[in-house]
């Protein structure tokens, strides 16, 4: 076994990794927005070392090109998703976006 | 050894199909979010598994759509549904 299949195997386990622990999380987490974190091992490590496998296995070809696309493209849009998820579960949840009358966290004076 | 990936990979989207079956309307859209990321990259692992390098315009396209979806439930679960 070269070195070669020796990384290309560590990275495909870590991203696995990545991917269990977000199946994992969702599955015991009850609240909403603890689920909402758990979707960032999936698309943060899971989501990079898996195109980053393909790309020690291929080079740089059409195929690691397009790996690495898909990489950028999932690393760029959790953050984006995650963000727009929970805003959306807060809005209907207390009916609007800004600190409701009496809730427990810091609001500005003006 | 990538084959044996996918298999690990489609076995992750149980975590997500348990969401979307037990969870309220916002946790499904998680589910759905999370389960678009896992499909995403099992067909990038098939591509490689099967030598079909044409075929990773799928799991590319796929990636775009999910993201653009994903929007698009979060904006109308919050005004309209």
């Amino acid at each position: 076994m070269s070195i070669h299949e020796i990384m290309v195997g560590a990275l495909l386990a870590l991203g696995v990794l990545g991917f269990v622990i977000t199946a994992v999380g969702l599955v015991v987490c009850d609240d909403l927005y603890e689920q909402i974190h758990f979707l960032a091992p999936a698309s943060l490590l899971g989501a990079v070392a898996i195109p980053a496998a393909v790309v020690v296995n291929d080079g740089f070809s059409q195929m690691g090109a397009k790996a690495i696309l898909i990489a950028v493209l999932l690393f760029l849009s959790n953050p984006i998703l995650s963000h727009a998820t929970a805003r959306a579960a807060r809005v209907r949840r207390k009916q609007q976006l800004p600190p409701v009358h009496g809730e427990d966290f810091p609001v500005s004076k003006d | 050894m990538w084959l044996l990936t996918a298999f690990a990979l489609l076995t992750c989207l149980i975590g997500p199909l348990l969401l979307c079956i037990r969870g309220d309307t916002v946790s499904r859209l998680v589910g759905l979010e999370a389960a678009g990321a896992i499909i995403v990259i099992m067909l990038l692992v098939l591509c490689e598994a099967f030598h079909r390098a044409i075929f990773v315009d799928v799991p590319l396209s796929l990636a775009l759509l999910t993201f653009g979806s994903g929007l698009v439930f979060a904006r109308f679960l919050e005004r309209w549904l």
